[in-house]
């Protein structure tokens, strides 16, 4: 019996790592998504992360282990994203082809321009970011430049694809770029706009589209709103300093509802992620909802 | 006045170059090593107590058959600062880890941890080789900042002491290929626990040949939804010598072997990004056998077993609710066939209410009962409630699950 048990979990590790094709782990949907792009039927993608909640409080569930011991590609978004959360998963699989500095180790915010890098960073901030804001994929050409890092990391590993992860790269690059100038269009009457965010989430997509964020309604990163905080930022909506409002789906909405009541500015919830609402299932379909919620 | 232009030339040259040479080259630091400083953490617990006891009728207590008493310590009525902890870890180069902990106390400076982890063993295999807090059991391998209330629950206190069971010796863990987390894993390890295990020999009885004891588990996890399980199995059995044995009243000693198991179980629900609601179990069992050295030696034999449930609930990001029940189920002791008269029916229990300003403050308001201390024949409730206030500053790695 014994000798049963041993002989089919060795012939389990052995289907496990022969039979698939190469297997990428993207830490969020977005990433798994670019991956899924670029990789097409020549991939499996997982994702760790849930669309749905807070990108940097991910719980470490152990079965994300499970599929990061069976990776050959590590995706990750950086910047200290998932600082929070990875780091003991990665130490637990033991798959030495994941970590940092190896070719199945990818850390996207190496190949992108942060912002908000801060110049000095005390705790006394708030949870700050210490390299820059990580929410960069919010960024049209991030997801380019990402897409490329992908296609570069997926033909190194497996050679014998390249054509096929360049001529997907490129595919979706010219589909990626038709698609921005559609989305630009209709941006283009929102430009100026000042806005009232959660947190520092949306800023890549702020900039991208030339408005501009006046306030946040948390008083410092992953601080929550106090009082005296909520009463200033009223003071602002109310005083006309915002025309718009800008909530993602895992904060509590109430304050956000609260300003927009106060003063009659729109607010808009957004999806800061593949999978983050229904009907954002894909990277198309995540940006033309984004577009399409940030319409008047 | 050409010589003179020419000497002023010569000074103006002179005192440039000397110049240069006292302003070393922007940015050049040719052999500093900053930039490889580890990860450094501190952290910080302090507290203020009320029990119903005073700290010397408190030391007095024991509880029957399992332990000969408590220390006061850091956890006296009043003002305590209940440990500070140090943790600097970094890669030290491709193959390993070197991580270590250390806990500072006013008087006291203590290797908690100090372990070399491999980086790169192939096949999901992992070695770790230093002194660790073992993987048995769920509780027992998590620093005391990260648990949910302030105390070990009672069975891992009275089976392990209030250190837990922290050893040296060699952990190898493999994480199975399957695409459900499964993780098996051993430790071979000294044996120096001074309550289930030890080494030392006293009388005739010779000392444990070390490495003394040894532990296996396997841990396997499911995601159903939002629902998170994690259900494990230990086992720990090595060789016992305890010079001063709970269960034998007077000058006996014990010398035999100890096997202890434990089942584990933890049941997690995200409500949402930042509220959540867990369920954690954990069932201890001891057998012990061996012989009691006292003025004679007599055969001796113990049963004994108990179990802890957590409940906590994050109801806002803030704030945490917590309940504990503990209790012991059994506490069988015979000495030379015959069954010692012990009690049964141990048991203690928490609740706590934590609230976390940010990821880096908590402070807890806690009360705890515990009905398992004993003075004499006479059992003494004690009641306790503490104000905890613990803070980390610096570069702490993330928690596992």
């Amino acid at each position: 019996m014994k000798r049963f048990i041993c002989g089919l979990v060795l012939f389990l590790s052995l289907t496990g790592i022969s039979l698939a094709a190469l297997r990428v782990v993207g830490t969020y949907p977005a990433i798994a998504a670019i991956a899924a792009e670029v990789g097409g039927s020549d991939v499996e993608v997982d994702t760790l992360a849930d669309g749905r909640f807070d990108p940097h409080a991910v719980i470490p569930k152990p079965s994300l282990i499970a599929q990061l011991r069976r990776a050959d590609l590590l995706v990750i978004s950086g910047a200290q994203l998932e600082i929070g959360w990875l780091p003991p998963l990665l130490t637990q699989a033991g798959n030495p082809h994941l970590q940092p500095g190896q070719p199945g180790f990818l850390d996207l915010s190496t190949r992108v321009r942060l912002l908000d890098v801060p110049i000095s960073v005390s705790r006394e901030q708030g949870d700050v970011h210490p390299d820059g804001n990580p929410h960069f994929l919010l960024d049209l050409e991030n997801v380019l430049a990402a897409a490329g890092a992908v296609s570069v990391s997926l033909a190194r590993l497996d050679p014998s694809h390249a054509p096929g992860y360049r001529e997907r790269l490129e595919r979706f690059s010219r589909r990626w770029r038709e698609r921005m100038a559609v989305w630009a269009e209709k941006m283009k009457p929102l430009s100026g706009t000042r806005v009232i965010a959660y947190h520092r989430l949306f800023d890549y997509l702020l900039r991208r589209y030339g408005m501009r964020l006046t306030a946040t309604i948390e008083p410092l990163p992953g601080i929550p709103p106090s009082s005296r905080h909520l009463a200033r930022l009223a003071e602002l909506v109310r005083g006309g300093g915002a025309d718009l409002i800008l909530q993602d789906v895992y904060h509590s909405a109430k304050a956000a509802r609260h300003l927009a009541a106060l003063s009659g500015v729109r607010m808009a919830i957004l999806p800061h992620d593949v999978g983050a609402m229904k009907g954002t299932g894909d990277l198309f379909s995540w940006f033309d909802e984004l577009i399409r919620r940030l319409q008047p | 006045m050409k010589r003179m232009f020419s000497s002023l030339v010569f000074l103006f040259l002179a005192v440039s170059a000397l110049d240069g040479r006292e302003e070393p080259a922007p940015g050049s630091a040719p052999f500093s090593q900053s930039r490889f400083v580890p990860d450094i953490s501190l952290i910080a617990d302090f507290s203020l107590l009320g029990r119903n006891l005073n700290d010397a009728a408190w030391e007095k207590l024991r509880v029957p058959g399992l332990s000969v008493g408590t220390e006061a310590g850091h956890n006296r009525r009043g003002f305590n600062l209940r440990y500070a902890e140090l943790a600097i870890s970094a890669a030290a180069d491709p193959y390993f880890d070197l991580a270590a902990v250390f806990h500072l106390h006013a008087d006291e400076f203590e290797i908690e941890e100090a372990y070399a982890r491999t980086r790169r063993l192939p096949l999901g295999l992992q070695l770790k080789v230093g002194k660790f807090l073992s993987a048995f059991g769920r509780i027992n391998g998590q620093h005391a900042h990260f648990w949910s209330f302030d105390q070990a629950p009672l069975v891992s206190r009275l089976f392990f002491g209030d250190e837990g069971l922290n050893e040296l010796g060699g952990q190898l863990t493999w994480v199975v290929p399957l695409s459900f987390f499964l993780q098996v894993g051993g430790e071979v390890l000294r044996g120096e626990n001074e309550v289930s295990f030890g080494t030392a020999g006293f009388g005739d009885v010779p000392e444990v040949r070390t490495p003394g004891l040894w532990t296996a588990f396997a841990k396997g996890s499911w995601d159903v939804g939002r629902l998170t399980l994690l259900a494990g199995l230990s086992l720990a059995r090595g060789g016992t010598r305890n010079e001063s044995d709970p269960a034998v009243s007077g000058d006996a000693a014990f010398a035999g072997h100890s096997t202890i198991w434990g089942a584990d179980l933890a049941l997690q629900y995200a409500i949402d990004s930042y509220r959540r609601l867990k369920l954690q179990v954990e069932w201890l069992s001891r057998r012990a056998d061996g012989e009691a050295h006292g003025n004679d030696v007599r055969a001796m034999f113990k049963c004994q077993g108990g179990f802890y449930a957590d409940l906590t609930w994050r109801f806002q990001r803030r704030w945490q609710l917590g309940g504990r029940v503990e209790a012991t189920a059994r506490n069988q002791v015979s000495v030379g066939g015959t069954p010692l008269a012990l009690p049964n029916s141990l048991w203690g229990g928490s609740l706590a209410l934590a609230y976390m300003p940010s990821e880096f403050s908590r402070l807890r308001l806690q009360y705890r009962c515990d009905h398992s201390l004993y003075q004499g024949e006479l059992r003494k409730p004690v009641g306790e409630i503490s104000l905890g206030l613990n803070l980390a500053i610096g570069a702490h790695g993330a928690h596992p699950f």
